[in-house]
């Protein structure tokens, strides 16, 4: 894996945070590539770090240790790099389903009318078409979603780092929007770094899984998801390579899921 | 077919409703008036009440502009008084501790106890009724836009973050709209009070106005001209909360969309 073709590298980050007194290893010398254009999911029990990695990818929080880069450019600290979803929509309910999705852009200063006309034209593939003038408070749970991810595209950064994002949906709404996230992903050519706690959705949507430790946050594994593209959750979640890989995701989680719920002290 | 109902029930439910209360209420006053024969410098009729407003329209219309002038002016020197203090204190924290405390403090001290100094020193012009119709309003103002501006979404805010929004573009995106329905809530209660600072001016010393009318009445027992004057400050406080409530819908108008 040569250096300068990565997309994201995350060099040996450690990060502590200090709370009450005492200091509290969030994530340790966690370090991984990402080639531009990939897939991969990091994964792990509650409270692992997971949102720390994530924070530190996303600028927000700076590295004690280690550094991160994003086409080979020291991003450490430094925000606007990347594309950003969490479980919460984050939907301004001032703003109409138009103004939201055109939001991020807009914080990043770029082009009004063309990031607007775009948004137009984006509506029917996000499923919002018909909805451009609406408040956010009209839209299912789904839909908001939808919007939510449609602002992180619109955004424009090659890199998009989503959060759960799907953490908060029912079931069958959740598959769909596997699916559909899928075809964006590939029509518009992204890289992403997806977080859940969801075996079978890290699987599902990924080129690669990450598996993380619980406190502090280490990764244990790195699992490779061989299964062809394009995917259908249906067929794909039922074959015995998908059953395979999450056996050898599950083994590798299960020491962590049984050290997390035996800690005493276990939050969040 | 649905909606349509839902709004015949809404405007029943607004308006209708209260208004038969208050016409039962009324029916009863009167009723019990007669029945009592009670005089009419005691408690007059809402029908002698009607009368007297209805001989008294020029005296009332030209009072009721006074008294309306001094509390519009009394209710905007609050609101700029209150969206500086409401801002400093929500973002500068050294301000947040030294004028918070006496900020609330000064709602101890009853207006109609101070506002006999606002005479001695700003006469009996309009300033005085202006400024006590200040000190009423501004404090549901302030809080409500101190709250507003602390009550931003801490998610949301990391999300302004992460796509590098600056602080103004977080202030004008942000912080602000998620304030407005404080701010709003805060008008629509300053507006109601603001006839009452009005009226505590006129009170202390004045020779126009509902509230001077008030007292000159009261003193000559011209009680039916009284209720006269009172039924046409209800009337004025009505009207400004009305002003406000379309302020409100005007200004925020995705909670307008919430509700329905």
């Amino acid at each position: 894996m040569a250096t300068d073709n990565l997309k994201i590298q995350l060099r040996n980050v450690s990060k502590a945070f200090a709370n009450k007194g005492s200091i509290t290893a969030a994530v340790e010398d966690v370090s991984l590539d990402v080639r531009p254009g990939e897939f991969i999911s990091i994964v792990g029990p509650s409270g692992c770090g997971k949102s720390t990695a994530f924070n530190i990818i996303a600028g927000l929080i700076r590295p004690d240790v280690g550094d991160v880069l994003i086409d080979g450019r020291s991003v450490a600290g430094r925000q606007g790099q990347v594309g950003y979803m969490l479980q919460k929509d984050l939907l301004l309910p001032w703003r109409t389903v138009l103004q939201n999705v055109t939001l991020g852009a807009e914080l990043l200063n770029r082009s009004r009318a063309a990031t607007q006309r775009e948004a137009r034209d984006l509506m029917a593939t996000f499923g919002l078409q018909g909805f451009e003038n609406a408040w956010p408070s009209r839209l299912s749970g789904g839909m908001r979603q939808r919007a939510a991810l449609m602002r992180t595209v619109l955004s424009h950064q090659d890199v998009m780092l989503l959060d759960e994002p799907f953490g908060a949906l029912d079931a069958m709404t959740k598959s769909l929007m596997q699916e559909w996230l899928l075809e964006i992903w590939t029509r518009f050519n992204r890289t992403i770094v997806f977080i859940t706690h969801d075996i079978d959705e890290a699987i599902f949507l990924s080129d690669r899984v990450y598996v993380m430790t619980t406190r502090p946050g280490r990764l244990k594994a790195s699992i490779d998801v061989n299964l062809p593209r394009p995917r259908s959750s249906h067929e794909i979640t039922t074959t015995p390579e998908f059953g395979a890989i999450k056996h050898q995701l599950l083994t590798a989680l299960r020491d962590e899921i049984m050290k997390a719920y035996g800690s005493p002290k276990l939050q969040g | 077919m649905e909606r349509s109902d839902n709004r015949l029930a809404r405007i029943l439910g607004d308006f209708v409703a209260p208004m038969i209360v208050l016409g039962a209420f009324f029916m009863l006053w009167e009723w019990l008036c007669v029945l009592f024969k009670v005089p009419v410098f005691v408690l007059p009729k809402p029908s002698d009440i009607a009368a007297q407003i209805l001989k008294d329209r020029w005296l009332l219309w030209q009072h009721f502009q006074f008294t309306l002038k001094n509390v519009i002016f009394g209710f905007f020197l609050a609101f700029v008084v209150a969206m500086i203090l409401g801002f400093l204190v929500s973002h500068v924290r050294l301000i947040n501790r030294a004028i918070y405390p006496l900020l609330v403090a000064s709602q101890t001290i009853p207006v109609i106890a101070i506002a006999p100094v606002f005479i001695i020193w700003f006469g009996y012009g309009i300033l005085p009724k202006v400024i006590t119709t200040a000190l009423i309003c501004f404090f549901p103002l302030t809080i409500n836009t101190i709250t507003g501006f602390t009550s931003v979404d801490p998610e949301i805010k990391t999300l302004f973050r992460a796509y590098n929004g600056g602080w103004f573009q977080t202030f004008t995106k942000l912080t602000l709209p998620s304030a407005l329905p404080f701010i709003m809530s805060g008008l629509k209660i300053s507006a109601t009070l603001s006839v009452i600072g009005g009226v505590i001016g006129e009170w202390i010393g004045s020779e126009m106005g509902l509230g001077y009318l008030i007292i000159q009445a009261g003193a000559q027992i011209q009680t039916a001209r009284l209720f006269g004057a009172i039924t046409v400050l209800a009337f004025m406080g009505i009207l400004l909360f009305l002003a406000a409530s379309l302020l409100e819908r005007l200004v925020t108008p995705w909670r307008e969309a919430h509700r329905a």
